[in-house]
């Protein structure tokens, strides 16, 4: 039974990304390949905060948040006039300048969260703290799933709340004409960095919540790969809407498991089951190219 | 606020319930293959880069099973391997093991590095034998399963520093893979010597995508040191060597390089590569045994490399435990060495790690290795 709570705990995870992620690409329409950095990013902060500092749980996700959203500006602002394919490079720079900052700021003989050892580099973290709540600590596989889709239900809840108010549907003329939206006085720029922001911190959240749950960690949750995944999620399920990206979260997730039970002869099976994996997003992009639930085909 | 859509609830609803009751049936089925088995659940990267190494492990420890439980007379369905494929990648690995908790197993393997990293504190908590396909120097802990039939940094580190004393240079360059396993060997096993001993050197760590070979090689060049050392898997290898080749760097045998130069010379690499170079090597590569080869290549279609041997040694350990005991403990396995296996003298120390000598090789134009001594210098 601990797969099902495991499967859901990642859901929990990935669904916040999920969501994070649409209010960018759904939203606004910007194209981001830098969303596991923002995740890598709240991950590390937490592991360093509690295994090198002894920090708390809460002040760790507060860290973990905190980070996130000051290193957001880090996209905002340089493409603060960027959009379509140069504001998908510039996600590109950061998501690499983000991953080799973790992947590198190691010097094996200086202790972790030294100037010298930010991240242990490839050597990744382990031994993280299972998240503690109100004096209690989620040892089991059931609290921690529990903690995780409360908060899947809450961020939901808030990225409804906040795409379909006022300031949503600017962020929606934005990215359907962006020079109507300023034509009638909206500055267009400031609301991107907004935009951002929410979906980083809600990223840097995932993460810490990633870490606290798996207990290791390494850079290999910033790669480019994390990124097309978590893009692959927002695009299957379909953007615009809540129920696209959580769709997309759970098939992604599920599928290469349903694969995992398919019996497949041992010596073609690893790779088969991947081709299969590619063939079934081809075949979704090219039968629903706005995604299965999606409400705007991205450009 | 929106009105709830009942319609869409009660369809989601549905829906979940078919997917859990899909995976449901299914893992049904699988518990009731395993029951009353010995099982044996493998956690290895099967796809992608590294499946160069797991997919020979776990072909090699298979095989072993087989031939342990054929030459004993128990019908071959008594064991399931239950072969997971985790991508190289820490989360899938987790995954993986959740799933394969659901139906139980007597023993687990995982790998790479950070895979085990990822898993091992799950279940070590269970103190279920867990062995580890990894060449991290601290890998393996006591008081918890974790074991190791491998050749590891503990291993390496000693030939490393046995042909620096050989060659007592006074300049030394290092050309490293930048991941866990290597860098462990780099920094708590070279380093410090060269430290000691005050030979200067330098230490280049290259990432999976370093393209700038040519680059590379002129660095060498620039620092010009007598002794150049590398530890890298093959896929860096191919490319690093005939860079420093083509500047004329490798020469009278100033090169040592770590056990994965065994890959490229199982792989029938070109000799103008591999010649001249001294390297790390097993036994298994210095003695091959013939039978096993030739049966491990009618049954995957490939031929063994070291990692096969070593999987093999694993096999017939743990199923030889087994049907010795009707069961598995870390203490049981360890009881059951000095083993004589394909890739050697299988001995585990106290916490269950390898003990065993690597030599140092090198290969003739048949693509032979033959242990390099000083005195054939």
């Amino acid at each position: 039974m601990n797969y099902m709570w495991h499967l859901m705990i990642y859901f929990g995870v990935y669904g916040i990304l999920a969501l994070s992620l649409n209010i960018l690409v759904g939203a606004c329409g910007l194209l981001t390949l830098a969303h596991a950095g923002y995740f890598a990013l709240g991950a590390y902060t937490y592991a360093v905060a509690t295994v090198a500092f002894g920090v708390d749980t809460i002040s760790a996700i507060g860290l973990s948040v905190g980070m996130a959203a000051i290193f957001s500006l880090m996209i905002s602002l340089p493409t603060w006039r960027l959009k379509g394919d140069y504001f998908v490079i510039a996600s590109i720079a950061i998501q690499v300048l983000i991953y080799s900052a973790i992947y590198n700021w190691v010097e094996s003989n200086a202790p972790l969260g030294t100037m010298d050892n930010m991240t242990n580099g490839p050597f990744g973290i382990s031994s993280i703290p299972r998240p503690e709540m109100f004096g209690h600590q989620l040892t089991t596989m059931q609290e921690v799933t529990a903690v995780s889709l409360l908060i899947l239900l809450l961020v939901a809840w808030m990225c409804k709340k906040l795409l379909f108010s006022p300031w949503g549907r600017v962020l929606n003329a934005m990215r359907d004409d962006e020079l109507a939206a300023r034509s009638i006085g909206k500055n267009v720029q400031f609301y991107k960095v907004e935009a951002i922001f929410i979906a980083c911190v809600l990223a840097g959240f995932a993460g810490a919540l990633y870490s606290g749950y798996v207990s290791y960690i390494d850079p290999s949750l910033a790669t480019m790969d994390q990124s097309i995944l978590l893009l692959s999620m927002v695009l299957v399920g379909g953007t615009g809407n809540m129920r696209g990206p959580l769709t997309g979260a759970i098939l992604l997730l599920l599928i290469p498991e349903g694969l995992r039970m398919v019996h497949i002869p041992d010596n073609i099976a690893a790779e088969a089951r991947i081709m299969l994996y590619g063939l079934l997003l081809i075949v979704m992009v090219h039968v629903r190219p706005k995604g299965l639930l999606g409400n705007y085909k991205l450009d | 606020m929106s009105k709830l859509n009942w319609k869409s609830i009660i369809g989601w609803g549905v829906a979940a319930l078919v997917v859990a009751g899909i995976i449901g049936t299914n893992m049904y089925q699988d518990k009731k293959t395993v029951e009353g088995k010995f099982v044996v659940a493998l956690n290895l990267p099967l796809s992608g880069l590294m499946s160069a190494y797991g997919v020979p492990y776990a072909n090699g420890l298979k095989m072993g099973i087989q031939d342990e439980f054929s030459e004993t007379n128990i019908p071959l369905d008594s064991f399931v391997v239950d072969m997971g494929d985790n991508q190289s990648k820490a989360s899938d690995a987790v995954t993986l093991l959740q799933r394969q908790q659901l139906n139980g197993f007597d023993v687990y393997v995982s790998g790479l590095s950070d895979a085990s990293r990822a898993v091992a504190n799950i279940l070590d908590k269970t103190q279920i034998p867990h062995f580890i396909v990894a060449f991290d120097r601290d890998a393996i802990v006591n008081e918890t399963g974790r074991m190791r039939i491998l050749p590891n940094s503990n291993l390496e580190i000693p030939a490393f520093i046995q042909f620096l004393k050989n060659k007592n240079p006074k300049k030394v360059f290092i050309i490293s893979y930048n991941n866990k396993s290597v860098q462990t060997l780099v920094y708590q096993g070279i380093k410090p010597y060269l430290d000691e001993k005050g030979i200067d050197y330098q230490i280049e760590k290259l990432d999976t995508n370093f393209n700038d070979f040519r680059i590379l090689a002129l660095k060498v060049k620039e620092y010009n040191p007598d002794v150049i050392l590398i530890q890298h898997y093959d896929f860096g290898l191919i490319k690093t060597i005939p860079t420093l080749k083509e500047q004329d760097l490798i020469q009278n045998g100033n090169t040592y390089i770590g056990l994965d130069m065994v890959e490229l010379v199982n792989t029938n690499t070109d000799y103008s590569i591999t010649k001249d170079i001294i390297f790390n090597t097993t036994y298994f590569n210095i003695n091959p045994n013939q039978d096993f080869i030739q049966r491990y290549k009618k049954q995957f279609g490939k031929a063994p490399t070291y990692f096969s041997a070593y999987g093999y040694d694993t096999g017939r350990l743990i199923a030889k435990t087994w049907i010795k005991d009707g069961k598995v403990s870390k203490e049981s396995i360890i009881g059951q060495t000095p083993y004589n296996g394909v890739s050697g003298i299988v001995k585990l120390n106290e916490i269950g790690d390898l003990e065993s000598d690597l030599f140092s090789g090198i290969v003739d134009k048949e693509n032979r290795i033959h242990e390099w001594k000083v005195k054939t210098e």
